[in-house]
């Protein structure tokens, strides 16, 4: 399916865009993570526990279910204030 | 209940932001602020925060809508700015009104505690060295719990 993948702070620098659109089989964050490692080893650092998942501007977790046209953002962990 | 919440990268005026706070409800005892700016020390030349439009306002919002559920208040401000920021400039402002100063203190403190770990801002360092992502804090976490923990002993 397709997604429209975002990465923010230290993930968008690592990954070398803050966005792309990405046709995939991975039906959940953990699968979306995995099948992101195999096609650039780079996204290693996703699989970091610190790594929070944001999908349609809500925090879930890496089981939550995703479907074709959820917006999935990778964050570093938050260091605002 | 009065609740406002503002992301910018505009510089802005703590001083003014709580006088605009005070004195507006006749039934309120209290009003109490926090402003956090950039500390120097350890070569720091400046500041740059990024956030996730959209997204972080939300969830400012909710962080307000939260301290207001819990304390009897009057008014919740938070504004946060992003963007490049030089030492000793203003970075956050949370204030509350409430009629007693408990209620005020705590809403405070916690609307500060929670927005560190809650809401997606990120910080970037500038030094003589270059430049490096801030990581989260332990502590902040801590802070952050507190509040959190307390919460679900209270609503069991």
């Amino acid at each position: 399916m397709s997604l429209t993948v975002r990465y923010f702070a230290a993930l968008r620098e690592r990954m070398g865009t803050a966005e792309e659109a990405v046709d995939t089989p991975a039906t959940t964050g953990t699968e979306l993570i995995a099948w992101l490692i195999e096609r650039d080893s780079r996204a290693n650092v996703l699989e970091h526990p610190s790594t929070r998942i944001i999908v349609n501007d809500e925090i879930v977790s890496r089981k939550h279910a995703l479907k074709a046209g959820d917006v999935v953002a990778f964050c570093p962990p938050f260091s605002g204030g | 209940m009065g609740i406002r919440v503002q992301v910018q990268s505009e510089r802005f005026d703590a001083g003014q932001l709580l006088n605009a706070m005070s004195g507006t409800e006749s039934d309120c005892g209290a009003v109490a602020s926090f402003s956090g700016q950039v500390r120097g020390g350890k070569g720091l030349i400046a500041l740059e925060l990024e956030h996730y439009p959209g997204v972080t306002e939300k969830a400012l919002l909710r962080i307000a809508q939260h301290a207001a559920e819990r304390w009897d208040l009057r008014q919740a401000t938070i504004i946060h700015r992003v963007g490049r920021m030089e030492i000793g400039e203003e970075i956050v402002f949370v204030g509350a009104t409430a009629p007693h100063r408990r209620a005020a203190l705590d809403a405070v403190s916690f609307m500060i505690d929670v927005l560190k770990t809650q809401a997606p801002f990120w910080k970037k360092e500038y030094d003589a060295n270059g430049e490096h992502w801030v990581e989260a804090r332990g502590e902040d976490d801590q802070a952050a719990a507190r509040w959190l923990h307390e919460k679900e002993e209270m609503s069991a």
